[in-house]
């Protein structure tokens, strides 16, 4: 067996894979994206009634409608009907998590594949949903010019909160959460790859 | 390998909180994007005389076309990423700044190939730099990030098969899926 093992059959299957995921998840963006936006619309409609109007997918972009407008250059709250201010964004950015652990799953060989896939495309799904929260509420934050932070009182510590989390939501997690899930969720297969990780950490 | 996980968690949030506090973007991660940006532009203009450089931003002499590094693409987040795992898991100093090393040239390398491909593919068409550059590099940069963790944790010293050893006396697997 060449020095790396078993790691190479690994990456293989997983670029063989990639093409795969990558087009039904691109394919099947309106299905997916909309358990997302549909929680993410009853959280901010929950959380934010007076500054969301409306969250909902047109295709594979998401339209925010808030209750701000701009009458007589001035940004308003609960402008005339009509002139809401609307932001479209791509929440595929940050759905990339899905094909990558899903290549990544489909090329480990254990049992129960399928269910593995199920589980973690499950917990990526709930990761997405804060990423989405995130990316709409940094909207609200930072482009409706001071409204939104006036109506809501929030001060610099809570615009570098959203600040950051949505740098967490669109930058980090879907980067980093498809190779957490995988390895949570193929313990078995990865002590077969890494002996070490088999062993109780100790520092 | 819970507590690994919660551990590596736990340190990536420390570190990627660090990175976006706004001293250590001008101290480290702008002068290093745009030394990103200026190696780039140097193997582009090896064989391409028709690329500029200035600052973070590469763009071509001859079209308006340009391409900006910003976060997400110098590479700082997928080595942060591997800094969090080698520092989660259990090895000698000296075998982690090892596997640093190694990881630092094998993420920085793929990077500058996804800057090079990115602009040339930005050239010659839109959508398929969009596609490119939001998804595919992030996911293979991420998988590169992987792929050096597995191979360090695969040869540590001491980590040899697997299995209840008079070492560790099997007392605790932490490899069950």
């Amino acid at each position: 067996m060449p020095a790396s093992g078993p790691l190479a059959p690994l990456l293989g299957r997983v670029l063989l894979w990639l093409p795969v995921t990558f087009a039904v998840w691109y394919l099947t963006a309106g299905w997916h994206l909309a358990p997302v936006a549909w929680a993410a619309h009853h959280l901010l409609q929950f959380w934010l009634p007076e500054a969301v109007a409306d969250l909902s997918l047109r295709q594979n972009e998401l339209l925010l409608i808030t209750r701000f407008g701009e009458v007589g250059g001035q940004m308003v709250a609960n402008p005339p009907p009509g002139e809401n201010l609307g932001f479209l964004t791509n929440p595929l950015s940050y759905s990339y998590s899905l094909p990558l652990f899903a290549a990544l799953a489909l090329a480990t060989p254990l049992p129960n594949r399928w269910r593995r896939l199920a589980i973690g495309l499950g917990v990526l799904l709930l990761i997405e949903l804060f990423s989405m929260l995130a990316t709409q509420i940094k909207t609200l934050v930072f482009a409706t010019g001071g409204a939104f932070v006036a109506q809501q009182q929030w001060g610099a510590h809570a615009r570098d909160a959203v600040a950051l989390a949505y740098q967490m939501g669109s930058l980090l997690l879907p980067m980093v959460m498809p190779l957490v899930v995988w390895m949570a969720g193929h313990g078995a297969y990865l002590a077969q790859l890494a002996p070490a990780l088999r062993k109780a950490p100790r520092p | 390998m819970l507590r690994f996980l919660v551990l590596f968690m736990a340190i990536l949030a420390t570190l990627f909180t660090v990175e976006m506090l706004a001293p250590v973007q001008q101290a480290v991660v702008l002068p290093w994007t745009s030394l990103l940006a200026g190696v780039s532009g140097w193997l582009m203009q090896l064989f391409d005389s028709q690329i500029a450089v200035a600052g973070k931003v590469i763009r071509s002499t001859t079209s308006s076309f340009g391409v900006s590094i910003e976060p997400g693409c110098n590479g700082v987040e997928a080595m942060i990423v591997l800094l969090a795992a080698i520092a989660a898991f259990p090895a000698s100093l000296l075998y982690k700044l090892k596997g640093l090393l190694a990881g630092f040239v094998a993420i920085q390398a793929l990077n500058l190939a996804r800057i090079i491909s990115l602009f040339y593919l930005g050239l010659w068409n839109a959508t398929l730099f969009e596609w490119a550059h939001l998804y595919i590099w992030q996911a293979l940069i991420m998988l590169d990030a992987l792929i050096v963790f597995l191979v360090w944790v695969r040869f540590i010293p001491g980590g040899g098969p697997a299995g209840p050893t008079p070492d560790n006396g099997g007392e605790a697997s932490v490899g069950a899926g």
